[in-house]
């Protein structure tokens, strides 16, 4: 703690204080595994602190060494790591596939990648450093399972309860296990290679001895169920591969999948994205060139001053780009505030991202008063903002040195700002229906107002809302 | 040597060779002074190589350390260096004063601010590195002046004819001079603290001696005009300063002038910041958030697919981006082979700066011939682009952590695009009547066709040329 004594002061200047202190006690007190991969909304959650600061707060820890960020590609049906890396530059397959669950899924950044942080060695030491000295219950806990899953205080019991063996099996050594089947579908998984065998345990009661042998490979290869009969089995296990692995058989019973039914909230990948302190700490150097992640749903906010050629023309460029610089500022303050964050500016033009609808409509509401008090503390440069908002699937990708995003969704979100004309907000269908953006307009007592619009390049009419 | 062969092999691999190799050359044999303020455009005309491979050649050696960039306000009147810093940031000042010239200049990219480049002390050691121990005409060569001021290789002689005495004044010393005054303008000049004292020399010539103390120290050098009678004066001069001075009188006659009109071109501030090289070496850190600098004339060019919405439609978003990666990629080669720089993108728009009309107007006709190109190897018409190109005044400011321009002339660019159809080429009155511009035009056998357009924002109607 001797180094980290010294990091903390410094963190302390550059993220919320209370928050800071808790991170502190966390590093201090807490017991070893609820260091690794620490989940921030979940943090925050415990500790009732606020979500956006503690999200910050981690992330310049991260930046100064405290913590350790690490991008997590998950399966979304056993909540198990498919991969974890320290960069979303590595998450750069088209499919994950989850041998548990024999299933493949697409790296979309909502829900399939999550962020997490683990304490860096040199701040403290904590066991997950070396997995491979965890005992089994800890691997899974800390390991295999994501941050996403909200496991019980006695996982160890839990696994013994739903496992009928498990084994420890040093880098090059095999083992012998004697074990009587039930008539169930048994697995046997080993969360080290991720190697799974499906044992299909049914038909008759047998009492001849069963025999089945097994090699643990770097590359585990895909096979196909086995079926079995109920009644003894000889499972022999041989661990090729150079480190330890954890292989256990576990029966496919209600309990496990309690278990793995058990989820808590995460910070997602597409979360962090969106949040302007990561942007602002890392940058493009976040994706690679040649990669385009797909998320399934971000909000799109743009924003455009309405006669800011007049206004150059008028007062001279040195005074309108002090005007249009002081309007950016309060702009950026509401997008960090709503948990968005800037994408770009081009010329007096916003273009922001939300991880929800409702946020969005909460800081377009926002900017729009803004907007007023700007107009009337310098008298007579009315400076009048057009938003437009739209939600949907889009691409993150780097373009121009700058992480940005792609597609028809963007499109459609600049086209909607074209048609809005001053003061008003103009929304899509999906964005005003979103609960929580319905909720923020009827109690603001705002209702939106549909009109059916053409949008240049996009062939079928939309539903476009003004929010009065 | 030794380190600086490593650094060499570095800048081969990155820059032209033959440029790499004329700067190895340089560096070795080149006497002292020519490795001062290295003036890239004269350099490259020395050694037969194409400007802009050298401005690039230098700006690698720069970010490796073999040369250390220096940006110089220069006096628009004498030539002469008014500051000088290793980054524009330092640029601050509303106005220079030039003593000599007894004038004040704002100060603005196009002219005022020149680059040069001095060899690395590790490389190579030269006289000017300690400029107080530079001989009096050196110091006004290698120090005094800017790279635009040709000064002749016998410049001492000229000094000789010119100067009617000198004195090397080392820190808190007096010096008491004898001289016998022409009937002439005679300046004092002291080239370190730039303090200046005018001599009109007029009227009967006298035999009785005249007295005149100067006291040159750090915060008031003498200025001002005195009047004088030919014949004898005794100068008193005391430098007050912890540096060494190199007083002398100038005579400002004829052969005075013609030393301060020998001009050269000069590598321009402007030119560096439209360069893409520089802004993909040093982006954004060229300026700070709170400057803005006056650029004089700036070309700016805008791009923007047409139907690109509907293609996004059409094909999907993977497909679509890969396409307009594919044609940003086309652009940012015509546009930094044409000597200018990406700005930035914005959806599938592309803002891109040039130093002068003619380069921008040549960009836009490889741009079309290229995407024709690349619409034959797709064998379909996807990717249709139209151009818009304006000239004129603007201010270099950092908007969003980028390196960007504001002002109405950029409005009116990115206006006069949006007018443009598919194909078409829309440049305004002051590009295409640039002489170069349109010598290009005639020459490509491009007839122009104009018209009176209402641009939004803009009060007065613009013509816009259309070229086929």
């Amino acid at each position: 703690m001797s180094e980290a004594k010294n990091l903390f002061p410094l963190l302390q200047q550059s993220a919320d204080p209370s928050i800071v202190c808790a991170i502190e006690k966390l590093v201090r007190d807490a017991p070893d595994r609820d260091l690794c991969r620490v989940n921030v909304l979940d943090f925050a959650a415990k500790r009732g602190l606020d979500e956006e600061k503690s999200i910050a707060a981690f992330l310049h820890a991260a930046r100064l060494g405290l913590f350790e960020l690490s991008w997590n590609v998950l399966c979304p049906s056993c909540a198990g790591v498919l991969d974890a890396a320290t960069t979303l530059r590595s998450v750069n397959r088209a499919e994950y596939h989850c041998a548990w669950c024999a299933a493949g899924y697409e790296p979309v950044l909502d829900e399939i990648v999550e962020v997490t942080f683990t304490v860096n060695r040199r701040v403290r030491r904590i066991a997950a450093h070396d997995a491979n000295e965890l005992p089994l219950a800890e691997y899974f806990r800390q390991v295999f399972w994501s941050s996403a899953i909200d496991l019980p205080e006695n996982l160890a019991q839990v696994i013994e309860e739903t496992t009928l063996d498990t084994v420890e099996l040093p880098p090059g050594e095999k083992a012998l296990l004697s074990l009587h089947l039930p008539s169930q579908l048994v697995i046997l998984l080993d969360p080290v290679t991720h190697m799974t065998q499906f044992l299909e345990v049914k038909g008759e009661p047998t009492r001849e001895r069963q025999s089945l042998s097994l090699i643990f490979d770097k590359v585990p290869p895909a096979t196909e169920a086995i079926e079995l009969s109920p009644g003894p089995l000889r499972l022999s296990l041989e661990n090729r591969t150079d480190t330890r692995v954890l292989p256990g058989l576990w029966v496919a019973t209600d309990q496990l999948h309690k278990l793995l039914m058990r989820r808590k909230p995460f910070l997602s990948a597409k979360r962090l994205l969106t949040n302007q302190v990561f942007r602002d700490l890392y940058g493009a150097d976040t994706i690679d060139l040649d990669q385009r992640l797909k998320i399934t749903s971000l909000t799109f906010l743009f924003t455009d001053l309405r006669g800011s050629t007049e206004l150059y023309e008028r007062v001279g460029d040195l005074v309108a780009f002090d005007l249009v610089r002081a309007h950016f500022e309060v702009l950026n303050d509401i997008i960090a505030a709503e948990a968005g964050a800037v994408v770009k500016t081009s010329g007096d033009a916003v273009m922001a991202t939300f991880s929800t609808a409702d946020r969005a409509v909460a800081a377009a509401l926002r900017m729009r008063d803004a907007m007023r008090d700007f107009r009337d503390a310098r008298t007579g440069d009315g400076l009048l903002l057009k938003i437009g908002i739209h939600e949907g699937p889009c691409l993150a990708v780097v373009l121009d040195k700058r992480q940005d995003y792609f597609g028809r969704t963007v499109n459609i979100a600049a086209r909607v700002q074209d048609l809005a004309d001053s003061r008003s907000i103009l929304a899509t269908e999906r964005v005003v229906n979103h609960p929580g953006a319905c909720n923020l307009l009827e109690t603001s007592g705002l209702r939106p107002v549909p009109h059916r619009r053409m949008l240049r390049g996009v062939a079928e009419e939309m539903a476009v809302y003004e929010i009065p | 040597m030794s380190e600086a062969g490593n650094l060499f092999a570095l800048l081969r691999h990155s820059a032209d060779p033959d440029a790499a190799e004329a700067i190895e050359e340089l560096v070795r044999d080149a006497p002292d002074r020519a490795l001062c303020r290295v003036n890239v455009i004269d350099f490259a005309r020395q050694f037969g190589i194409d400007e802009e491979r050298a401005v690039a050649a230098f700006l690698h050696a720069a970010r490796l350390g073999i040369f250390e960039l220096s940006w110089n306000v220069l006096c628009p009147g004498c030539g002469g260096v008014l500051d000088t810093s290793t980054t524009l940031k330092s640029v601050n000042k509303e106005e220079y004063d030039c003593a000599l010239c007894a004038a004040g200049y704002r100060p603005t990219l196009d002219e005022m601010v020149e680059v040069t480049f001095t060899v690395s002390r590790r490389v190579r050691r030269i006289t000017a590195h300690d400029p107080h121990e530079l001989p009096f005409a050196e110091y006004f060569r290698q120090i005094f002046w800017g790279s635009g001021i040709n000064v002749p290789d016998d410049f001492e002689q000229l000094v000789e004819e010119i100067v009617l005495d000198q004195i090397e004044l080392p820190p808190g010393e007096k010096a008491l001079l004898s001289l016998q005054l022409p009937a002439e303008f005679v300046i004092v000049v002291d080239p370190v603290t730039h303090g200046t004292q005018f001599l009109d020399v007029k009227g009967e010539p006298t035999r009785e001696r005249q007295n005149l103390s100067l006291v040159f120290d750090k915060l008031r050098a003498p200025t001002g005009t005195v009047t004088l009678r030919p014949g004898p004066l005794r100068l008193s001069l005391e430098n007050r300063t912890d540096t060494r001075l190199l007083p002398g009188l100038w005579i400002a006659g004829d052969k005075l002038h013609n030393l301060l009109g020998r001009r050269r071109p000069f590598l321009t501030a402007k030119r560096l910041l439209t360069n893409q090289v520089f802004r993909d070496i040093y982006g954004s850190d060229t300026i700070d958030v709170e400057q803005r600098l006056k650029i004089t004339s700036l070309t700016f060019l805008f791009t923007d697919l047409k139907g690109s919405t509907e293609l996004y439609e059409r094909v999907g978003d993977l497909v679509a981006f890969d396409l307009v990666k594919a044609h940003f990629q086309v652009l940012n080669e015509i546009v930094a082979a044409e000597a200018g720089a990406v700005v930035k993108t914005i959806g599938d728009a592309v803002m891109a700066t040039f130093p002068t009309p003619n380069r921008a107007v040549a960009a836009a006709l490889r741009m079309r011939e290229a995407m024709r190109d690349l619409n034959d190897g797709h064998n379909r018409e996807d990717l249709l682009l139209k151009i818009g190109i304006h000239e004129g005044p603007c201010l270099a400011v950092v908007l969003n952590d980028r390196q960007d321009y504001f002002g109405t002339t950029v409005n009116i660019a990115a206006r006069v695009q949006s007018l443009a159809d598919s194909r078409a080429i829309l440049a305004t009155r002051s590009v295409v009547t640039d002489p170069q511009a349109s010598a290009l035009l005639e020459t490509s056998g491009l007839k122009l066709v104009s018209q009176d357009r209402a641009l939004r924002g803009i009060a007065d109607q613009v013509a816009v040329y259309e070229i086929p």
